[in-house]
């Protein structure tokens, strides 16, 4: 039984590759991270873009720094961050959030 | 065998709670020199039978100066042809929120036509906005008609209580 839940789990990690994380757990994942940082000052505005991945074998989206500045209108980047969402590896979302002006 | 499928049945549950009982997965907030900012990610409440889903996100951030404190609420539907919005109201028992809206952009996807838009409003209009038992309606006036949205019921329960918690957060912790 141990080297079967071994197999599963080994299986989940391997799904949750898609999925850009310096951590990851093979059953659940809800992390957030900073991605990059400019020299511009302030930020009022925030958009988001996202992929998702399904049981390792589907992705879709558009997790782009600039798909994300267009959904918010922003011309000036303050800083990115990413967020990182997994069950058991079956449904990935992928984040880019991003900060500006 | 069965016990083996319970406990992994029991992991992916567990898993999934944590991750409805988890606020952070549903807004961000980040602190600088000039306040802190908040942001609800993208979530799509509302519907129409013709166009399809509304998704919308609010960020507001909290300068300590503002005497009005304004938050900004982007929002997306779709269309047939291009329809370009000019006012958007959203409404329940208890809240009335409305005004003239700014275009983001607007392009194809697949073989629709995807709107997005902003709206600029004060942050006190949208602290009545989430209650699970009064589901709101969205109305948005384009040049030659008006798209009226509903709330997708579970869908307006589940998130209510979250929605209202995350604002409580930001009244509480405002600079102002």
């Amino acid at each position: 039984m141990l080297k079967k839940l071994l197999i599963l789990a080994s299986a989940a990690f391997v799904m949750t590759g898609c999925i850009k994380s310096p951590v990851q757990g093979a059953f659940y994942t809800d992390i957030q991270d900073g991605m990059m940082v400019t020299g511009n000052a302030g930020s009022s505005k925030v958009g988001t873009a996202e992929i998702k991945g399904y049981v390792g074998v589907v992705a879709l989206g558009d997790a782009s720094i600039q798909a994300a500045c267009k959904d918010a209108g922003i011309t000036r980047i303050h800083h990115v961050d990413y967020k990182s969402l997994s069950y058991v590896g079956v449904y990935n979302i992928y984040t880019v959030v991003v900060y500006g002006e | 065998m069965k016990i083996r499928v319970a406990i992994i049945l029991l992991f992916v549950l567990q898993a999934l709670c944590l991750s409805a009982q988890n606020l952070s997965r549903h807004y961000v907030s980040r602190g600088d020199i000039e306040g802190t900012i908040y942001h609800t990610m993208p979530v799509t409440l509302f519907s129409n039978s013709d166009c399809g889903d509304l998704t919308y996100d609010i960020t507001y951030k909290s300068y300590a100066r503002d005497t009005i404190a304004m938050a900004t609420l982007n929002f997306t539907y779709y269309a047939d042809e291009p329809s370009p919005a000019e006012r958007v109201s959203i409404r329940s028992a208890n809240t009335h929120i409305e005004g003239s809206v700014s275009r983001l952009y607007i392009e194809p996807e697949r073989n629709r036509w995807k709107h997005r838009y902003t709206l600029h409003l004060p942050i006190e209009q949208l602290y009545g906005l989430y209650n699970a038992d009064q589901s709101p309606e969205v109305v948005i006036t384009t040049q030659s008609s008006k798209l009226e949205y509903q709330a997708k019921r579970s869908a307006w329960r589940e998130y209510a209580p979250i929605g209202y918690k995350i604002f409580e957060v930001i009244r509480l912790n405002d600079a102002r």
